[in-house]
């Protein structure tokens, strides 16, 4: 089912940088980076399966709803309902399973670009069945395959006349279902959301330099250490910190249910002028995301102590 | 693992396109576990780059001696692994992320033909499902270089499995905020999210 693919986007390294050395590393970034499209690009979306991934993309702008979902992975199931959107701008999310009165957890707009979905296809192969009844509703089966082994497989059940994602189960590199998620009911209002409305307003979707082959930066923030990447689907978070003193370097990794988190202590630079305690700080990278074990190792190796490190 | 003439040779030819298929899943499982031999097969990436006057890659900005001034002004605070991220911060705006040049230096996604499906070993994760490392990643965890006089081999697995899940409690929920911009269902990336209310006791159970 996975297929690797022989050659993808070039990629550049990307610095991180100080805040005050903003300007200074802007020139030397954007000139070669890989902003390989404008926001507003669009690609050929020349067949069905192609198409209703389109629609499913833009459904939480087309339509409003009220649901009840199951939500299950190896670790247990949640039972949910969500709305969308709420009164307050954001979707809002119950969780149903042992409170009484559950807390409304917000949740925010997804992002709406007609970029996204060209990266999605470029990564993924859509192709489309004869779907299941889902809450009541005819729905079409959506595969996303990925075209090669940096990202995980889906199967998506979607509304055949709203595009809605009514039922979705995300498998791991060997085909195991990793986790998944079924409405047992939806209700759709009459009329869509008014996008004026929400709040926070729909983030924008600017996919900066390719990072791994396919994984595009989406945002970072330096000032606490945090990148974020996306094939347009799946994303990873990056998180760098101190490596404990007098840790070891080495790596682990956890995967609950879709989501792996893979660790890695590695050396930090070590220069003339460092004593012999600073050389031994390294880094620890954190990698969390929707990705297989193989991405994660080389989203982590993209985090490089800058050069004259061991 | 060391790089071999085997690997070397593999690379090159690789980078020429002249690779077979069960010869390509080799090296590339070879490239996915051998830091060496990603960081040659960058520096080839370069060198290609370079000679066919296609535009080089951003080179790393050196800023070691500021990664080094971050680690050497701010006070040792603990052992305990979990920071305060004003000390990240600090050190990690002086990193260096590089884009993983890992493959050959065609531009187009949709163009190149497809190969037959890579294998790979079932990973053992404990407390967690099996995954499958693809491109022949061999397990996790595991420990790829201990430190001088550091603890035996299975203690650094022992203590890095525990960093993840500490890690995965504790940054999650950030991550579930960025999860949610692309994910078709968004309120699924919070309910991932094991620190959420009961939903994350009923799990334990």
């Amino acid at each position: 089912m996975r297929r690797w693919l022989a050659s993808q986007n070039k990629t550049n390294p990307l610095v991180l940088y100080r805040p005050n050395l903003l300007a200074l590393l802007a020139v030397l970034i954007v000139p070669g980076s890989g902003f390989a499209q404008s926001p507003s690009q669009t690609c050929d979306l020349d067949n069905p399966a192609k198409q209703l991934l389109n629609k499913m993309l833009q459904a939480p702008y087309a339509l409003a709803f009220e649901g009840t979902v199951l939500y299950e992975r190896a670790q247990g199931r949640q039972f949910l309902t969500v709305t969308w959107p709420h009164a307050s701008g954001t979707g809002v999310l119950r969780r149903m399973n042992a409170e009484a009165d559950p807390t409304a957890e917000p949740w925010p707009a997804p992002i709406d670009s007609p970029r996204r979905i060209c990266d999605v296809i470029q990564v993924y192969i859509p192709t489309l069945d004869s779907g299941p009844v889902v809450a009541g509703r005819q729905t079409q089966r959506l595969t996303l395959r990925p075209r090669d082994t940096l990202r995980l497989a889906h199967r998506i059940d979607v509304d055949a006349e709203t595009g809605m994602a009514l039922a979705m189960a995300t498998a791991g590199p060997e085909g195991q279902m990793l986790e998944r998620y079924e409405y047992a009911a939806i209700d759709y209002a009459e009329t869509a959301p008014d996008s004026g409305t929400l709040s926070p307003a729909p983030a924008a979707y600017l996919p900066g330099r390719s990072v791994v082959p396919g994984y595009f930066l989406v945002s970072q923030d330096a000032d606490n250490a945090v990148f974020v990447v996306s094939d347009g689907l799946a994303t990873a978070s990056i998180f760098v910190e101190p490596l404990p003193a007098g840790a070891p370097l080495g790596e682990g990794a956890i995967i609950e249910g879709a989501t792996l988190t893979y660790t890695r202590g590695t050396a930090a630079a070590r220069t003339a002028e460092s004593d012999a305690r600073s050389a031994d700080r390294g880094l620890l990278i954190s990698v969390l995301g929707e990705v297989p074990l193989v991405t994660a190792r080389l989203l982590a190796d993209a985090v490089r102590p800058p050069a004259g490190s061991r | 693992m060391t790089t071999t003439d085997r690997d070397l040779e593999a690379l090159s030819a690789l980078m020429d396109g002249e690779l077979q298929d069960l010869e390509l899943r080799r090296t590339l499982g070879r490239v996915s576990e051998d830091a060496d031999l990603r960081a040659r097969w960058q520096r080839l990436q370069r060198v290609s780059e370079t000679l066919q006057s296609k535009r080089v890659s951003a080179p790393a900005i050196d800023v070691s001696l500021s990664v080094m001034q971050s680690l050497e002004d701010k006070p040792n605070l603990s052992r305990n692994p979990i920071w305060s991220a004003a000390i990240a911060a600090s050190v990690t705006i002086a990193v260096v992320m590089g884009g993983q040049q890992l493959l050959s230096s065609s531009t187009s996604v949709t163009s190149t033909p497809l190969i037959s499906d890579i294998g790979g070993g079932v990973v053992p994760v404990m407390g967690a499902q099996p995954i499958q490392a693809s491109l022949g990643a061999k397990s996790i965890p595991v420990t790829t270089r201990p430190a001088q006089d550091s603890a035996m081999p299975e203690d650094v697995a022992a203590m890095y499995e525990r960093l993840a899940r500490d890690r995965y409690r504790r940054l999650n929920p950030r991550h579930a905020q960025a999860a949610a911009l692309s994910h078709p269902a968004p309120y699924i990336s919070y309910v991932r999210a094991p620190n959420a209310s009961m939903a994350s006791e009923s799990e334990q159970d």
